[in-house]
């Protein structure tokens, strides 16, 4: 998390708005607003006025900037049966989970994709639907990356273990290659997967996404 | 998601328009609704994916078979897909493979097209 999005964060929860903090402050509204979206950095001397003013140490608004260890990660999760209508609620979830997190749109619709396909995958190949069981989805940011982590109790499934289909293949054997198209999918958006399994835990797989540095709508 | 048929009057062509995800949950839907349409006198489907929020590959799979199914007698014409789903065609790169057109007009005139062929 970053300063500008930890201090909206506070003075949401505090009630105060741009004005009644600027005021405290001694600043302008649209500058409190600039420093909230990061299109410019306070000095040490606001930050401490801001601080006060919203009744945290000062450390609290410069942790955000330095620590990023893995311990700082925000990590959001969400547990849910294993069944095909739960995936359009899942979307929802990481949609409205990465938007708050202001990832750009593409980085969104790749980790959706991503996301959805191992989903299906967990509920169609590791529980065979099945009777009602669970999977999770975790979801953290780092300052340059979102991972994904998609934890189920099925039977073994590694999607990294299936071999990839000859695209131009694929109208033939449509139906058999499903799976493989989405796979094929997943690993195309995704910067990283990784898998690993033990009998206690059951299947983790693991999604990795850098955040682009253009906000625009790239294709 | 949402499935509704709508008639062209022309020969064999069908319009259908979707709404929604287009997700493993929905695409067997999606299946049955066109295989019923095949079933009968449909020889072309066009596809209006205006409405389409999201599109699995569980949907791309349905949106092949149609293709095959339709292959030598019509074919599948996709109707004004929006961005995203534009892009996870592009991605799955199966844009070659699946015909789109903007308007009604458009995809008439492709499936002219084809059938001449």
């Amino acid at each position: 998390m970053n300063v500008g999005v930890r201090l909206r964060e506070l003075r949401n929860v505090r009630g105060i708005s741009l004005r009644t903090l600027a005021k405290k402050v001694g600043v302008s509204a649209s500058f409190i607003s600039q420093v909230e979206q990061n299109k410019c950095r306070p000095s040490l001397d606001k930050l401490r006025k801001i601080s006060e003013a919203l009744d945290v140490p000062t450390s609290y608004l410069l942790e955000a900037e330095e620590d990023e260890g893995p311990s700082s990660k925000e990590v959001v999760e969400i547990r849910l049966p294993n069944r095909l209508q739960y995936l359009s609620i899942l979307a929802d979830f990481v949609g409205h989970v990465c938007r708050s997190n202001e990832l750009p749109n593409e980085d969104l619709e790749d980790i959706l994709l991503a996301v959805d396909e191992a989903s299906s995958n967990i509920i169609k190949y590791a529980y065979q639907v099945g009777p009602i069981n669970y999977f999770k989805v975790r979801i953290s940011f780092d300052r340059e990356l979102v991972q994904v982590d998609l934890l189920d109790k099925g039977i073994k499934f590694n999607p990294l273990e299936i071999p990839l289909p000859e695209m131009k293949g694929m109208t033939g054997e449509y139906k058999e290659k499903d799976l493989r198209l989405g796979i094929f999918v997943m690993k195309k958006v995704m910067d990283d997967i990784r898998y690993r399994y033990s009998p206690n835990e059951g299947n983790h797989l693991t999604l990795i996404k850098r955040i682009s540095q253009s906000k625009g709508h790239v294709l | 998601m949402k499935i509704e048929v709508i008639d062209t009057q022309k020969g064999g062509i069908q319009l259908v328009k979707i709404d929604g995800r287009l997700d493993a949950n929905f695409s067997l839907q999606l299946e049955d609704e066109i295989d019923k349409l095949l079933e009968q006198k449909t020889k072309s489907i066009i596809l209006d994916l205006s409405g389409v929020t999201y599109l699995s590959s569980s949907g791309l799979r349905v949106l092949l078979s149609i293709n095959k199914q339709t292959e030598g007698i019509g074919g599948l014409v996709l109707l004004n897909p929006g961005d995203v789903v534009k892009r996870i065609i592009e991605v799955a790169e199966l844009d070659d493979l699946l015909t789109q057109a903007k308007t009604v007009e458009e995809a008439m005139a492709i499936l002219g097209v084809k059938k001449k062929s």
